[in-house]
Parts: structure tokens; sequence; C-alpha cells
């Protein structure tokens, strides 16, 4: 594609004026002010116009104001353009209606706008594959750019890559991308992270769903309360309904009551026809005085004489008895103080006996005589130990002495011969094997000697000691050892004896000489010993003969003095001495002559005295017996006074009491009936005022049938299963209190329950609202979520484009740079390398050092620049070559490197048929362009000052 | 006999679907009872002998000691017009439920047990009651049933009826489902029900409908409104109905197009003209072509809409604007992703939302959070 012409209608300060162009290389020479910014915006605009859409952007809003005429009315451009293909098409823009034409010239004038729309306006640069919003920074070359890039090395490589991801337009990928990764890490972040929102929501999205469970919770728990009180309230509407039959049961019992009192007190009515009854009659003296006198009659037992002996009669047995005793306490007594007597001088003469006391024996005599009689019985004892007979001990010694040096002369001569036959034997062995070996004629010889040899040893063998010849010498040696250990045995039993005779001996001689005698021989000791036993003997008789008399005195004593003896047996006396004197003789006499021991006097004192004591109850009883009789007698006389007088009152007479009495029962039996009668009435008139009290009839018949009436209405409550029960267990007011009492308990409960369940609902937690603040923590939790998502995907693609945008263009980079770089550089740079990830350019000269393209010299750079520039437009116009627009670029250059720049740019424009359109003010450009630039192909074109071009 | 007839106004729901939370799910739950009022001044106004709720009254697991108290008041004060509830899926009858452990006045008749039982109307007219008793797999009602004695006989109950139930949505499930056909054969003249949303005359059985808002886009079935039906129930049976709207919440569908708008202004000055006069919950629709230079994050249309109860912004409808067929020729890193994103097979949404963050993020903006 080319410009042909562009034609300002109206636009900025150009009006009507039109620039023709030459499809090579055109300059557009001009000073400041010659209007050379709007032509470049003319172009633009004529081949892109601008957007069609509502409201205005930034750049459409700064576009306007500076290419808009100032009078603010006509704004019109067009451009005539020729296609790679051949067609001519112009584009018209009303700017200020915004209504394009796109026409072919040569076509009849074809219609293309809808071929190349873009935001709603025809847009030229979309046959390059490009749009209005692209087409600048991919065609134009600014002064700008290329300052950029002399002044920051890393612009180059910023353009690069800005053009291939936005052909210049916008942002490069790589800052997309940090953009979005900025963005997704400050507004949403990670999970992990939190500070950042996702995080934060998912906390909070946390958060209220644990609010909802515990709201669910404790609605959950309100209804278990709820469910808990309705089990009170069922509690207590069971008592209540319990208690409710209770009191109909209670009512119904006390309409019972009140129907049966009525009753009564309607029979008790009708015995009163006449009203209150006559008052009973009053009891008098008379009934009193008969009822009296009749119950002492009656009272009366039958009276009944005394029989037995007198009181008189049983005292003189009592007194004949004490005095038969008497007298036999007396005689005993007499008989008594004569042994007592007896005992005294006894005693008086057994103590004389013994004025030192008891007889006593010597221990030491006894244990003397104990010595003695030992000593003799050992001595006889002792027999005369036997005389030993036959070999000591020192010849059998000998004899074994003798026996063993022959033994061990016997095997030591043997061993030596045997040792010595079997050397000799070994030597004949070995110089017979010598002689074989040496001289094998004498082989014969050798054997025979060998033969010799073996025979010695052959005996050596059966000379050794035999096991049997052993066994024998044992044997014989065994039994003289038995023989000597006899002897040694038989030696020790004699010394033995010999020393216990002697010590039997030595004994006898010195007990002899204990019992006080010196002894000169064993016979003088005998005989001592016997002497002193018998004298001893005799001394023990009479021993024996004092401790019986000794014993006769203590038994008299009894563990007294004699003294007391006496004075006792001095008592005894003077106590018979009274019995005597009080006793009568006769009796005494006879007692002496029973002779009655004291026991049997004991005996008959027991005896005597349980008569005493029958005969006194006797007595006793006979007197009592004597007095009630007088009693008796006496209350018979006073009951038939009685008798008679009450007789005499009532007017009753009889001449035996028994008559009398029965007239007088008669009388009083008539009497207490009347007063009985009498009686029950008023006791029934009673009954009837107390039932009715201060009732009428008619209140208590009214009474009844109000609780009947009431009776009615609880059975009508309570139903008829709840009275049954009630009545089976028949209650009484007491228990339909305590009832009651359970079921104000059972409502208080419920009461309290109701409170507390009140309070817990106050403060429960809205399900919903904890459900809608779930949902919105959901929703901002889904929206970070996604965005996350949309933010990730978006990363991805947009990472995965970049790449393959990169790794795209940097062969075409590469390929245009290496066609030119020779030329451009004077031969110093032939090689270059594109990096496919940051599209950074390197260049390297014939040492094949590589270098950083923006680094190079500044001519070098700037000419690197303009075909990186190229080759981008380029590859991203496609097919239709893409007009390349200068803005002063050279500007900043010197002579020299601009030359070459602008050396290249028509080389370029020749070679690549790319339409080149420079706008400058310089006039060693416009210079160059004078010799360089022929017509048609190229075009020098000079602006006026003024900005009207025709 | 008149009665007034309403069902499913489901007390103390939340209102997710809305996307209303904190204090705009309350105010939103207070207009429910809001509504209950307006149910019994009706009931007044119209003087009528009886009220039928057929169910869903209010949400067994969200349902409220206060709203329990609310009802009893409600309907004490609604004395001495008799008060007939039958128990739905979603307030069914239990031990713990708000029907079993509130102090009814004697003007409230609650049907407790999962088979039609009988109260008597009036001379004449015999009402068959039933309760779901748990919230799920609750039969026929109707299986089975005859209705016994002398006189005009109709019935209140939450059911599914089975012809109706394809036309319904969505979320709703075929409880108590029952065949029209069944209601004559059981004996009974009409039936009251609740459970379908959506309202329905017919001749044997009505569907009050909602009688407040539940749900986006429920409008008018066959020119029906919404709500509360005054019933006439003659003596041979025969039903004439009047409907009556008793909704408070105001529910819109609003849209906004944004093709060619390409500032925040442009915006804000639409949806202006779009809301105005409109209150109470929302859901904005936003379509067209987004403007690649717009900035529009959801949070600037929040705000505009922030005298809405709760709003709901759908931008499924949303183009977005770039000009792909100029940008997916070009040879650069942004034509490589535009087509690199069109060939992923992307959802339209997802595909938006990538392409329009992509060529943001090449334009150098920071505008990423794509509505």
């Amino acid at each position: 594609m080319y410009f042909n012409k562009i034609g300002a209608l109206a636009f900025g300060p150009l009006q009507g004026a039109t620039l023709e162009l030459a499809p090579g290389m055109n300059v557009i020479y001009g000073p400041n002010e010659a209007g050379k910014s709007s032509w470049h915006a003319a172009l633009y605009a004529g081949l892109c116009g601008i957007r069609r859409a509502q409201g205005n952007s930034k750049d459409v809003r700064d576009f306007t104001e500076r290419h808009k005429p100032w009078d603010g009315g006509h704004w019109e451009v067009n451009a005539v353009i020729t296609l790679a293909d051949g067609r001519s098409v112009e584009l018209g823009h009303n700017l200020v209606n915004r209504y394009s034409s796109v026409r072919d010239t040569n076509l009849a004038g074809r219609d293309y706008a809808n071929e190349i729309m873009f935001e709603g306006a025809p847009d030229g640069s979309r046959w390059l594959g490009l749009n209005r919003r692209t087409f600048l920074s991919t065609a134009c070359v600014r002064q700008a750019d290329i300052l950029g890039i002399l002044e920051s090395p890393a612009m180059l490589q910023n353009d690069m890559q800005r053009a291939a991801a936005t052909a210049g337009a916008d942002s490069t990928a790589a800052a997309a991308l940090q953009r979005l990764d900025n963005y997704r890490r400050e507004v949403v972040g990670t999970s992990r992270a939190p500070t950042k929102p996702l995080r934060q929501s998912a906390d909070e999205e946390r958060r209220t769903r644990s609010a909802l469970e515990y709201a669910r919770a404790k609605r959950a728990q309100y209804l278990e309360r709820r469910e808990q009180i309705d089990q009170l309230e069922r509690e207590a509407q069971d008592f209540q309904n319990e208690a409710a039959a209770m009191q109909a049961v209670i009512v119904e019992t006390d309409a019972q009551k009140a129907q049966e009192r009525f009753w009564r007190i309607k029979e008790l009515d009708s015995r009163f026809p006449e009203g209150t009854p006559h008052p009973s009659p009053e009891r008098d003296q008379r009934a009193s005085q008969v009822e009296a006198a009749l119950r002492v009659w009656g009272s009366l037992s039958e009276l009944v004489e005394p029989s037995g002996p007198s009181v008189e009669e049983i005292t003189r047995l009592i007194e004949n008895s004490e005095r038969q005793l008497a007298a036999k306490h007396a005689a005993v007594a007499e008989r008594e103080a004569d042994e007592a007597k007896r005992r005294s001088l006894r005693t008086t003469e057994l103590s004389s006996l013994f004025p030192d006391g008891p007889p006593r024996t010597s221990t030491a005599e006894e244990q003397l005589a104990e010595q003695a009689r030992a000593a003799l019985r050992s001595f006889e004892a002792l027999s005369p130990p036997p005389e030993l007979a036959g070999e000591s001990a020192e010849a059998i010694e000998a004899e074994l002495a003798e026996f063993d040096a022959r033994v061990r002369a016997t095997r030591s001569t043997g061993a030596g011969r045997r040792l010595l036959l079997l050397i000799l034997s070994g030597i004949a062995v070995t110089v017979g094997v010598a002689v074989a070996l040496t001289w094998p004629d004498l082989l014969i010889v050798g054997a025979g000697i060998i033969a010799i040899g073996a025979i010695g040893i052959v005996s050596h063998h059966a000379a050794r000691p035999r096991a049997q010849d052993q066994l024998v010498l044992d044997t014989s040696r065994r039994t003289i050892e038995q023989r000597l250990n006899a002897r040694i045995e038989q030696e020790h039993r004699y010394q033995d004896d010999l020393r216990q005779r002697d010590a039997v001996l030595a004994r006898l001689f010195e007990v002899a000489e204990e019992c006080g005698q010196s002894v000169p021989d064993q016979q003088s000791a005998i005989r001592i010993l016997n002497d002193w036993l018998q004298a001893r003997s005799a001394r023990l008789r009479e021993y024996e003969r004092l401790s019986s008399l000794w014993d006769e005195l203590q038994g008299l004593l009894g563990g007294r003095l004699p003294s007391d003896i006496e004075t006792a047996a001095r008592h005894v006396e003077e106590e018979a001495t009274r019995l005597i004197a009080s006793a009568d003789e006769n009796l005494l006499a006879a007692a002496r002559a029973e002779n009655v021991a004291r026991e049997q006097l004991s005996r008959l004192e027991e005896r005597a005295g349980k008569q005493r004591i029958e005969r006194e109850l006797q007595r006793a009883e006979r007197s009592s017996a004597d007095k009630r009789f007088q009693e008796d007698s006496d209350k018979v006389d006073a009951a038939r006074d009685g008798l008679r007088a009450a007789g005499e009152a009532i007017d009753a007479h009889a001449d035996d009491y028994d008559d009398l009495a029965t007239a007088l029962s008669d009388w009083l039996q008539r009497r207490t009936q009347s007063i009985a009668e009498a009686q029950e009435l008023t006791e029934l008139w009673d009954e009837r005022q107390q039932l009715l009290g201060k009732q009428s009839l008619e209140d208590a018949e009214n009474e009844v049938e109000r609780l009947q009436q009431e009776v009615q209405l609880h059975r009508l409550q309570v139903g008829v299963d709840a009275l049954t029960k009630a009545s089976a267990q028949q209650p009484t007011l007491d228990d339909l209190n305590a009832l009651k009492e359970k079921q104000s308990q059972a409502k208080s409960n419920q009461d309290e329950a109701h409170g507390e369940l009140a309070e817990f609902a106050r403060t429960m937690p809205s399900v919903p609202d904890a459900e809608e603040a779930l949902a919105n923590t959901e929703r901002i939790r889904e929206h970070l979520a996604n965005l996350d998502s949309t933010l990730e995907r978006t990363i991805g693609f947009l990472e995965s484009a970049q790449e393959r945008v990169h790794r795209d263009v940097a062969p075409i980079l590469r390929r245009t740079v290496l066609e030119w770089l020779p030329h451009v550089t004077g031969g110093r740079y032939i090689d270059c390398r594109v990096n496919p990830e940051s599209l950074a350019v390197d260049l390297a000269g014939g040492d094949k050092r590589w270098h950083n393209a923006a680094l190079l010299s500044r001519g070098t750079a700037e000419q690197v620049y303009l075909l990186l520039r190229l080759a981008l437009a380029q590859h991203l116009t496609r097919e239709e070559p893409c007009p390349l627009i200068l803005d002063d670029a050279v500007a900043a250059c010197d002579a020299r490197r601009k030359q070459a720049v602008l050396d290249t740019l028509l080389a370029i424009s020749e070679s690549e048929s790319v339409q080149v359109i420079l706008f400058t003010h310089e006039e060693d450009v416009r210079g160059w362009a004078r010799n360089r630039l022929a017509h048609p192909d190229h075009l020098l074109k000079e602006l006026d000052q003024a900005p009207t071009v025709t | 006999m008149r009665i007034l007839h309403f069902a499913d106004l489901h007390l103390d729901s939340a209102f997710v679907w809305s996307g209303a939370y904190g204090d705009a799910g309350g105010r939103r739950r207070q207009a429910l009872r809001g509504v209950l009022l307006g149910i019994a001044k009706l009931a007044r106004e119209q003087n009528v002998d009886a009220l039928f709720c057929g169910g869903d009254f209010y949400e067994h697991d969200r349902v409220t000691p206060d709203t329990a108290a609310f009802l009893q008041r409600t309907f004490a004060d609604l004395a001495p017009i008799p008060v007939f509830i039958a128990p739905g899926n979603h307030d069914y009858y239990s031990p713990v439920s708000v029907y079993a452990t509130c102090e009814w006045s004697d003007n409230v008749h609650i049907f407790r047990e999962n088979r039609l039982r009988a109260a008597p109307l009036a001379d004449g007219l015999t009402l068959w009651g039933a309760a779901h008793c748990a919230p799920a797999s609750t039969g026929d009602f109707l299986s089975g049933f005859r209705a016994e004695g002398s006189g005009t006989h109709i019935a209140l109950f939450h059911g599914a009826e089975r012809s109706w139930f394809s036309e319904q949505g969505g979320g709703k499930e075929p409880h108590a489902a029952f065949d029209a056909d069944s209601i004559r054969p059981a004996g009974l003249s009409h039936a009251f029900l609740g459970h379908y949303h959506r309202p329905k005359d017919a001749e044997t059985h009505t569907y009050p409908g909602n009688p407040d808002p539940l749900q986006f886009g429920e409008d008018q079935t066959n020119g029906l409104l919404r709500g509360a039906v005054i019933a006439t129930i003659n003596s041979d049976g025969s039903v004439q109905r009047e409907r009556h709207s008793v909704a408070v919440t105001q529910v819109h569908d609003l849209t906004l197009d944004v093709t060619s708008l390409a500032s925040q202004q442009d915006v804000r000055d639409k949806l202006t003209g779009v809301v105005k006069g409109f209150t109470g919950v929302a859901r904005l629709t936003v379509s067209g072509d987004l403007e690649p230079s717009l900035d529009l994050p959801e949070a600037v249309l929040r705000d505009l809409l922030r005298d809405f109860d709760a709003v709901r912004i759908d931008t499924g409808g949303l183009r977005q604007g770039y000009d792909l067929d100029a940008i997916r020729q070009e040879q650069t890193v942004k034509g490589e992703f535009v087509r690199d994103v069109e060939a992923a097979h992307l959802s339209t949404e997802e595909e938006r939302r990538i392409l329009i963050t992509g060529l943001r993020a090449l334009d150098g903006r920071d505008d990423l959070d794509v509505i």
C-alpha cells in the first residue's frame, strides 16, 4: 500500500489543500509552522478516519482538539491510496458527523467500507492488518523514538516487545503480565496470605458458616428445651387432672355424706311430730338410797366362822419348842467346854517340848549321805580289767613296712630289664633294615636281625606287670592294715578301763575323809562310810517322832497361840455356864441323856426354826380370819339396816331380808326404765339439732342438691376413667392438698423453665440472618475465586501468546537486519541474533564477538533501529507493504549518520517497494533529497511557510 | 359462606435468593409479617366467615419464638373469625412445632394428622383438612379417602397437583402429590390448596399463590393475582373467587443496556432513569456491548442501587466491546491472545472476562476486575 495523495478539505489550518505523494521515498520539507504536523495527522486521518461511537475517548478528544479547524465548522479529509493488488481507493472522512466513504476509484466507485470497519468506522489501515490504534505506532517513526533509543538502550528492546505485543500501540506483554500479576497479588492474593482478600473472604466465609452452625445448634437447643417444657406442662397437667379427679371424688363423698345426714335429720324429725320432747324425769334421793342399799346388799359375801386351833394354842406350842431347844443348847455347850479345856492342857504340854521351834535335819548331811551311798555303789560295781593278749600294734606296723619294701624292690627290677630289652630290640630292627637296604645281597641277614628285634619287642610287651598280680598284693596289704587297726582299738579300750577304776577308788577315799576320819586303806574307807550311814539312820527316826508331836501341836493351835487356846476354852466354859443356868433342869437332864452332838443340834435348830415360822403363820392366819369374820358380821348388820331404811323410804316391807331386797330391786328397775326412755328421746332430739346446726331442714336439703349438682359438674370435667381411678384411691382432703402442692410445684417449675426459655430465645441468633450472611460471604469469596481464576487463565493465555509471537518475530527481525546490516554498517557487522524470549538484539562483526545493538555507536544503533522497525512493520502488515512515515526522524543525527540513514531509507524503499514519507525541516535533508530523489518514483515536496498548499 | 384462603407465606424464610443480608434480610422478614397483617385486615374488611391457610405458613427450621408469638396474637385478634390451618412441608406439624407449642386462641383450628379430618364449618358444610407431619414423604391425602356425611364437603391441605407440576419450574418437589380428578370422587366439592407458588383457579381446586414475592421473575399466571383469595362457597359446592394482592415486598427485574455508554457518568445517568421510583428488591441485568474504555466494576453499580434492600446483578447478557475481528488479525501478542482465548472453547462468560482482562492489561489499564 502506498498513499497517492491526501486531501485536507478542512483539517487544522489546512483548507482545501492536497498533498500528492510518490510510491517510493517522499521527503516533505517545510520550516516550522509550515503544517508538517497537520499533514502528518491528515495522512493518518485520511487513511484511518476516527471511531464512530457514542462518547469520545481521550485519544479522540485530544485529536479533535488539536486538528479540528478553529472555526468549528467543516472538518474533512480524504486520501487516495493504491493497494498491492493494484486497486486504487479513495477514503473520505467527514470528521464532524463521522461519516466515511471508501470507494474504488477505478471500479465504478465500489464501496469497501464494510470490508475495513473498525470500531464503527472504516479504517484503511485494516488492509495492512492494522487498525487506527496500531497504525501510527507501527508505521510512524518519530524523532522521539530514535532519541529514546539513543538515550536509553533498553528502549530498543522495549520497543520491540511493545510492537510485538500490541503493534506498539500499548503496553508490552511483559508489562501486561506484570500488571495482571500485581493485580492478582494485591486484589486477590492467595489462600495463604492472611491480609489479602481471597484469604480474608475464605476466613469470613468460615466465620459465617460457623455462625450459621451455631445458630442452628442454638435453635436445636431451643427446640429441645421447648420439648422439656412440654414435658413439664404435661406433668403439671397430669397433676391438675389428678387433683380435679380427686376433688371430684371428695365432693362426691361430701355429697353422699350430706345426703345421708339429710336423710337422718328427716328420720329424726319424724320422731318428734310435736316438736321438742318433754324433759326426762330427774333422779331422786329414794332411788339413790334404794340403789345404794341394793348395791351393798348385793355385795355381801357368805358369812363363815373360822375353825382349828386358836391363837393361844398355837402360841403355847411355839414356846414349848423353844425351851426344849435351849436345854439342848446348854447340854451341847457344857460338853464343848470340857473338850476345850482338855485341848488347852495338851497344848501347853506339847509346847514345852519345842522351846526352839520345830525339829530340823541337816541338808549337808543329807548330801554327804547321798555321796557316800554313790561311792559305795560305784566301788561295788567295779570289776578287774582283762589282760591284753596277741601281737602288739608295733609288731603289726613293722610287718606292714616290710611288706611294702618287698613289693617296691620287685617292681623296680622288672621295669629296668624290660626297658633294656626294648632298646636292644629297637636297635636290632634298625640294623636289620639298614643291612637289607645297603646290601641287598645280605637281605636274609637283615631280615633275621629284624626278626630278632621283633621278638624282643614282643617279649617286652609280654613281660609287663599283670593286673591279677597287683590284685593279690593289694589284698595282702589290706589284711595287714585291718589287723593293725583292730589291735590299736583294743589297746585304747584297756587304757580307758584302768583310768575309770582309779577314779572310783579316789572318790571312795575322798567321801570317807569328809565323814570326818582319816582313811588308811580301802577297807577302812568302806567301814567308815557304812558306820556313818547307820548313825545317820538313827538320827532320822528320832526326827520323825518329834515331827509327829509337832504336827499334833500345830493341829491343836490351828494357827493360834497357846494363850489364845486357853482364852477360848475359858470363854466356852462361861457360855456353857450361862446356858445351863437359863435352861429348864428337867429338860437339861433329858438333853444330857440324849448326848446330842453339835451337828445334831444344828439340824434341830433348823427344823425348830421352820416349825416356828409355820406356827406363827398359822397363828397370823387364824388371827386374820377372826378379824374378817367380825367385819363381815358388821357389814351384814349394816346392809340389813340399809334395806330396812330403803324399804321404809318407798314403803316396802318384808320379813325376810331377801324378799325385801327383791321388792326394792323391782321398784328400782321400773324407775330406771322410765328414766332411760325419756333420756333416749332427749338424745335423739340433740342429734337432730346437732345435725342441723344452724341450718333449717330446707337449707340442708338445698345443700344436698347443690353438692349433687357440683358432683355432676366435676364428673363432666374429669371424665369417668379418671374418676374411677381416683375413687379407687379413696382420697382424703390431705391427699388432695398434697397433690395440689405437687401441682403448684410443677407449675412453678414450668414457669421457671418458660422464663429461662424466653431468656434463651432472646439471645438466640437468627438462622435466616446467618444463612444470608453466609450466602453473602460465599458470593464475595466466589467472586474473588472467579476473578482469581480469570486472572490466572488470562496470564496463562498471555504468556503463551507472548512466547509464540516472540518466537515468530525473532527470525523475521534477524533476517531483515542481516539483509541490510553489512550495507548500513559498512561491513563492520555481519551477523545478528534475536533472543526469542526478550527480543534483545545482538550484532557481531568478523571477530564473531556479540554486542548489544542498543549499546553500539549512535549511528549503528539508529540504523539497526530503523531496520527493526521496518522488519516489524513488514511482519505486522503481512502481505500489504506498510508505508513508513518518519517525522523529523533524523533530526538528531550528525551529517554523516543522517546521510547514511537517508541512504538506507532510500535503498529500503527501492528494494522493498515500501513507501517512505519523511517530514523534515532540515536543509541538509532537503539537499540530500534534491540530489538523490528522482521523480516519479520519489518525491521532494517543499512546503511553504503558510500552511496552504494547492 | 365466604372464606379467605392464602398459603405459602413462608414467614422467617431467608432471602438469600435476593442477595439480601444484614438488616435488609430482617426488613424483608418483617415485611412478610406485614403481609399477614394485611391478610387479617382484608379478612375483617371482607367480613369473611373463616380464614384458611394452606400450609408453608412459616419455615420450621428458621421460625423464631417471636414469630410464634406474633402469629398467636394476630389470630387471637382475628377472633371470632375461625382460622383453619393445614400445615405443609415447610411448617410440618410435630410436637416441637409452633403449632404444637403455641397457646392458640379458641378460634384457631390446626389440623394435626396426616389424613383428612373433618371440622364443621357451617350447617351442611364440612371442611376436611390434613397436615404434613414430616418435611418430606407425605403421601396423597385423597388416596382412599371418601368424605362422610351429608351436605357439602370441601378440603384444605398442602399438596402438589400432578398435572400442573411440570409447569412449576425447578426447586419444587411433588409433596403430597394428588390428581385433580380425584377430588370429586372423594366426595369433595372443592380443595383449597397450598404448595405451588403460581396461582391457579381450577374448577375443583384453588392455589392462591405466594402472597409476597419469594423469587425474582414471579409474575401473574393466566392473569391471576398472587396472594389472597376470597371464595364464596355455595350450598351446591360451587365456588366464586376474587383475588386480592396483599404483597408488601416489591421485587423488580431491571435491565441496563450499556451499549455506547463510554463513561461511568453515562452509566449513572442511564441507571438513575431505570431505577427511578423503585424500592425493595431488585435484580439488575446488565446487557449490551461494554465499551473497552469503560471501567465499570460491580461496586459502582451496587453503589447506584444502594437504596434497594437487596440487589442481584446479572451480567450474563453483557458483551465485550472490543473489535475482536480487527484484533484477531493482528500479528501481535494481542492478536495471538485473542485467537488463543477464542480457540479454547470457554463458556461465553468466561471468554468474555478473560478477553477483557487480557486486553485491558495489554492496554496498560488497571481495572482488571471485569464485571
